[in-house]
């Protein structure tokens, strides 16, 4: 059996992410096609970075492969210091325990467990007892607007509430690091913007680095960091730090890189 | 609360249909097979119990093949088999005591060890037991019964001397019976005894009028020489009696005659080996349903899997949660299946219903511990397997494919086919694991394993053919399904097309379901067959031994009386069995030769058989049919008795024929000349009791009977031929009833399965067809859609078990004929055939009934909402 990675004791590294030559392929045809193509950059901590790139341009196999739900065909990636190639299945759900949060698309919130059950379903995971985190579950939960609907099963919210739970739970253990593909991709504008806003504010307030990866210019504008990923490949010339930018910047260097 | 127990909890929450169903599958197929074993362990039982009032608690009465085996070793040898309680030796004998004038002849039972301990053969009214100390030579006690102490005006403290009688055994010579007295020369063994105790008059106390005492083994073996002694066994409560007697029979032999009181008589092995196959079969589909509905549950339940895993649930964490999930509804679903099972014994002890057939009363109510125990396991193991096949596949698809598939639950399209090779792990589990580890607790009432060895071997080809065509070509019921489908489609479109996309997309699904169905059918017209034949063979049975006859018993008929008999009006012949030898383990009587060679006679028209017949130097038998079948005998053969003195004599087997003679209990029977009967077991001159009358066509029964009843005025049985057959076919009838309720129970349990599947499949498809319904497609088109889902399952199932039908009959009936040793001509019950398609129509459209109210109440604005 793996053995678990130890839990940190010392204070986090400043570099919570940090992605080395990464490669993927795929057998497309009977040949290897590569979808992620020699990737390498970093996330410090508390930084909101987004990954900007066109419909089948790699940005969900990259995310997949930074959450470790997916093995890299070469290159090497580090999570909160622990290195996510080493070791098997096991390991990696070990290390998505302890250091990442994952927001989906289509939220994948459990029909059957109320909204504080979602959010809290991680800890237990990890084999914490919710209710010793009570305190701090309300007040995610207050954090991200959904405190009073705590008792509806999923069926019973709107497409953007069921984010926000989707949110809540990605942060329910303090993870260093929350992975979010397409957040917005199943929302109105307005429930879009909210998304956005509340992941800034987690960012703040808990201090957690976001790596968003979208095909939305406005959702990428909100990052302090916007990379650009084209045929797999990252365009390091093109990135734009110090955001958060407006929506024509943008679309400027979309146009720059004629994406 | 941990992860495991949370997700435990809130899947049985939200998911109650499909937790009752599961339940219910384990459930009824643990329960049926429980209810059988308590049966049949308790009609056994209690005919026990019954047989001997005038001694002890006997299991078994068993005798060492190994002759020079000391009593010692056999004892030992007894003591450390399983389920063994107590062993004690056993042997008769007889003793003269002389005591203050008075003369007295004492029957003995010699025991060891003493005291008898469990066996509780007597009660002691004053005194004490015997122990140890009392055996031997040395200064033996005895327990006298009371009125020998009355007689011999003797209390306990006495002493008494013991003599081996003057006439030490009575010979049969030349048809008379002449003691044997001890020779001059010898020295008749007497010894002195202590009187420890006086037995009150119950049990062997009562033997021989309470004139008998109870001794240690040695002294009755020196009053009785000749003979081997006797081993009787008390089993550990619970301990299967038919697998102690199998597992005893290579170094043992069940000496007593306990043929009609533990059904050893053909249709009784028939009937009870009937029953344990059924309740196989019960089991077989309840864990079918189980493993059909947790398979197809984990499959709907994928998504959570692939999230749970996504948020970092680790491999053990979700073995974890489902093997406590098939673990929790195994041991819940085998417990609830024990207590039903238990209660439906209850059930059938309260209307007398036992494993020898209706109307036969049982009185005790014991739980065998090993097989309801080993039942339990069963369920709890093989929810266990339907949990661990989907999981362990499941476990091989990265999650993230699971979180991206289209469908709730996902198929092959989505390149998550978890039910991929289910088919093979179910044939596996189903055919033959299931099978066999049911057989390991099934020891069949059986006289030889090789016989047993065959018709397993066709069973196992059977369900061998069965298995392969249903589980592991799910392709051709999706091709047979669609052609069945063609009518159905022009009449209803929508639905039929529905259904076709269902039955291309889910052929494993449906094919599976058309199993479960089909084995139920299957079994349904193989034990119709079943009964069917045993209905021909009792036919054929009156047509030559019953019809125009009349069965007649009284006390000795004097010669004088058979004359008149042969002259009432309507009589055409008048047949006197002189004498019954049962010694041969079968009824032996006397025919003289002009009935036996006479007009229907056996012997009727071959000059040659009768001559052989009555030739003084030949001894000869006709034996009936099912006493031939039953020991393998055909005309020629030399078959060895033992005659009056224990001497064997061969008598060579001159035909196989029913038409002389009848015997209620077993039909097992044969004749030989009278001449025979005297001359080898002393049987008096003229010695009728049972008397059969030959009548004229046309003879009124009726008037021929009070007439005899004139000529016979203690006339204690009188029977016509029609009568008993009648009493026959209805007897075959009635004790075949109960398993029509059994097979109730499975179609039962083969539509719960049927509904298991589609709900859950309907479930799966929820988003599907509310999309289907937000386009337009009205409630009837969708209702319609799972009605005739479940009518082309019936269909197939139906065109399946019929086409079976024929060759699992010949399987059936040729096994039941080998393992019960009878001759029934295999007869296909036509009527079931025509019924069975409307029964399976009826059990499949009130199954679909469950997912298409299910589907229709769910809002086709909340299928389409989100995924």
């Amino acid at each position: 059996m793996t053995q678990a990675p130890p839990a940190t004791t010392a204070a986090p590294p400043a570099t919570v992410l940090e992605a080395r030559s990464l490669f993927r392929f795929r057998s497309v045809d009977g040949q290897e096609v590569p979808i992620v193509r020699d990737v390498t950059f970093s996330l410090q901590k508390g930084e909101f970075a987004t990954i900007m790139g066109p419909s089948g341009s790699g940005k969900s196999t990259l995310l997949h492969l930074l959450a470790g739900l997916d093995r890299p065909s070469a290159g090497e990636i580090l999570v909160a210091g622990q290195d996510l190639g080493r070791g098997d299945e096991e390991h990696r759900a070990a290390i998505r325990r302890r250091a990442i949060g994952f927001i989906f698309q289509f939220f994948h919130l459990l029909p059957d467990l109320t909204v504080e059950e979602n959010v809290t379903l991680p800890l237990r995971i990890a084999g914490q007892s919710p209710r010793r985190h009570a305190g701090r579950i309300h007040n995610l939960l207050e954090l991200l607007g959904v405190d009073k609907l705590k008792k509806r099963l999923p069926s019973a919210l709107s497409g953007g509430e069921m984010q926000r739970v989707s949110i809540a739970r990605a942060l329910a253990t303090q993870p260093p690091l929350v992975l979010a593909d397409e957040p917005t991709g199943n929302l109105s504008s307005k429930a879009g913007e909210e998304v956005i806003a509340l992941l800034r504010s987690a960012r703040e307030q808990l201090g957690t680095s976001i790596l968003l990866v979208t095909h939305n210019p406005r959702d990428a504008a909100a990052g302090d960091r916007v990379l650009f990923l084209h045929d797999g490949a990252l365009r390091p010339s093109a990135e734009l730090r110090g955001g958060p930018f407006g929506v024509s910047d943008v679309f400027h260097r979309l146009q720059e890189l004629g994406i | 609360m941990s992860l495991t127990s949370f997700i435990v909890s809130r899947n049985w929450a939200s998911s109650t249909l499909r937790l009752l169903l599961t339940l219910t599958g384990i459930a009824l197929g643990v329960a049926i097979v429980v209810a059988i074993y308590v049966m049949d362990h308790n009609t056994i039982q209690s005919r026990l119990l019954l047989q001997d009032p005038q001694r002890g608690r006997v299991d078994l009465e068993v005798q060492a093949v190994d002759k020079t085996a000391t009593t010692a070793q056999v004892l030992a040898d007894l003591r450390g088999r399983p389920g063994v309680q107590d062993v004690a030796s056993w042997r008769e004998a007889r003793a003269r005591v002389d005591h203050a004038g008075q003369e007295l002849d004492l029957a003995v039972f010699g025991l060891g060890p003493l005291p008898a301990g469990p066996l509780t053969h007597y009660s002691i009214h004053r005194g004490r037991d015997l122990g140890p100390g009392d055996d031997g030579l040395a200064s033996p006690g005895i327990l006298l019964g009371g009125e020998a102490a009355r007689l011999l005006g003797v209390d306990v403290g006495a002493r008494l001397r013991l003599v081996e009688p003057a006439v030490r055994r009575v010979e049969c010579r030349d048809g008379k019976l002449v003691p044997l007295p001890v020779p001059e020369t010898e020295t008749r063994f007497s010894v002195e005894v202590l009187v420890a105790g006086v037995l009150e008059p119950d049990r062997l106390g009562k033997r021989n009028f309470g004139q008998m005492a109870v001794c240690g083994l040695e002294v009755a073996q020196k009053l009785q020489t000749r003979g081997d002694n006797l081993y009787h066994l008390l089993r550990q409560e619970g301990a299967d009696l038919d697998r102690l007697r199998a597992e005893l029979g290579a170094k043992y032999t069940v000496v007593d005659m306990r043929g009609a009181l533990i059904g050893e008589g053909a249709d009784e092995r028939a009937f009870r080996n009937g029953l344990k196959v059924l309740g196989g079969l019960g089991l077989l589909l309840g864990m079918f349903v189980v493993f059909q509905t947790l398979s197809h549950s984990l499959v709907a339940r994928v998504r959570q899997l692939g999230l749970l895993r996504c948020l970092g649930a680790g491999s053990g964490a979700i073995t974890r949660i489902f093997l406590f999930d098939a673990i929790l509804l195994g041991v819940l679903g085998s417990g609830l299946g024990v207590g039903l099972g238990l209660l439906l014994a209850r059930l059938l002890q309260h209307y007398r219903v036992s494993s020898l057939g209706s109307d036969k009363p049982w009185t005790t109510f014991e739980i065998p511990l090993f097989p309801v125990v080993w039942t339990a396991v069963l369920g709890v193991l093989f929810t266990l397997a339907g949990a661990v096949f989907p999981l362990v596949r499941a476990r091989q698809v990265p999650a993230i494919e699971i979180l991206q598939a289209r469908g709730l639950a996902p198929g092959k399209g989505d390149r998550v086919d978890l039910l991929r090779s289910i088919n093979l792990w179910m044939f596996g589990l189903l055919v033959l694991a299931l099978p066999l580890a049911y057989l390991a607790m099934t020891p069949l009432v059986v006289e030889e394993a090789a016989e047993t060895r065959i018709v397993l071997l066709e069973l196992a080809g059977m369900l061998g053919l069965f298995g392969s065509v249903l589980l592991l070509a799910p392709g051709l019921t999706a091709i047979l399904g669609r052609v069945i489908l063609l009518p159905f489609r022009l009449v209803m479109p929508m639905s039929g097309w529905l259904v076709g996309k269902v039955i291309a997309r889910s052929a494993g699904r449906v094919a599976a379901a058309v199993c479960g169905l089909s084995a139920v059918l299957l079994a349904l017209l193989g034990l119709k067959s079943v009964t069917a034949s045993l209905h021909a063979e009792a036919m054929a049975f009156a047509d030559v031994a019953l019809s125009q006859r009349l069965f007649l018993r009284s006390t000795p008929v004097l010669p004088e009386q058979v004359r008149q008999l042969a002259a009432v009006p309507g009589v055409q012949q008048v047949e006197a069995l002189e004498g019954e030898e049962r010694g041969g383990g079968f009824l032996l009587r006397g025919l003289d030769v002009q009935s036996a060679g006479g007009r229907d006679g056996p012997l009727e028209g071959d000059q040659t058989l009768v001559q052989r017949y009555v030739d003084p130097r030949v001894r000869t038998l006709v034996a009936s049919h099912r006493l031939a079948k039953a020991r393998s005998w055909a005309p020629g053969d030399l078959v060895s008795l033992r005659d009056r003195n224990g001497v064997p004599v061969a008598y060579e087997v001159l035909l196989i024929s029913d038409r002389a003679g009848f015997d209620a209990d077993e039909r097992a029977f044969a004749i030989t000349s009278p001449h025979w009967m005297r001359r080898d077991f002393c049987i008096p001159d003229a010695c009728v009791e049972h008397i059969t009358l030959r009548l004229s066509p046309g003879a009124d029964a009726s008037a021929i009977g009070a007439a005899a009843r004139h000529i016979l005025p203690s006339l204690p049985m009188y029977k016509t031929g029609q009568w008993i057959a009648d009493y026959m076919q209805r007897d075959v009838g009635r004790d075949f009833g109960l398993f029509d309720l059994l097979l109730l129970l499975m179609l039962v349990l083969a539509g719960v399965g049927l509904l298991n599947g589609m709900t859950i499949a309907a479930l799966g498809r929820m988003r599907e067809l509310g999309v289907l319904r937000a386009l337009g497609l009205d409630r009837n088109a969708l209702r319609g859609s799972f009605l005739l889902e479940g009518a082309v399952t019936a269909l197939l199932a139906s065109l399946l078990s019929l086409g079976l039908a024929a060759p699992m009959a010949l399987v059936l009936v040729r096994g039941m004929n080998h393992v019960a040793r009878l001759d029934a001509p295999v007869t296909l019950p036509w009527d079931w055939f025509a019924a069975v398609p409307f029964a399976a129509l009826a059990t499949a459209l009130l199954a679909s009934l469950v997912p298409a109210l299910r589907t229709l109440r769910q809002s086709p604005s909340e299928s389409v909402r989100y995924e």
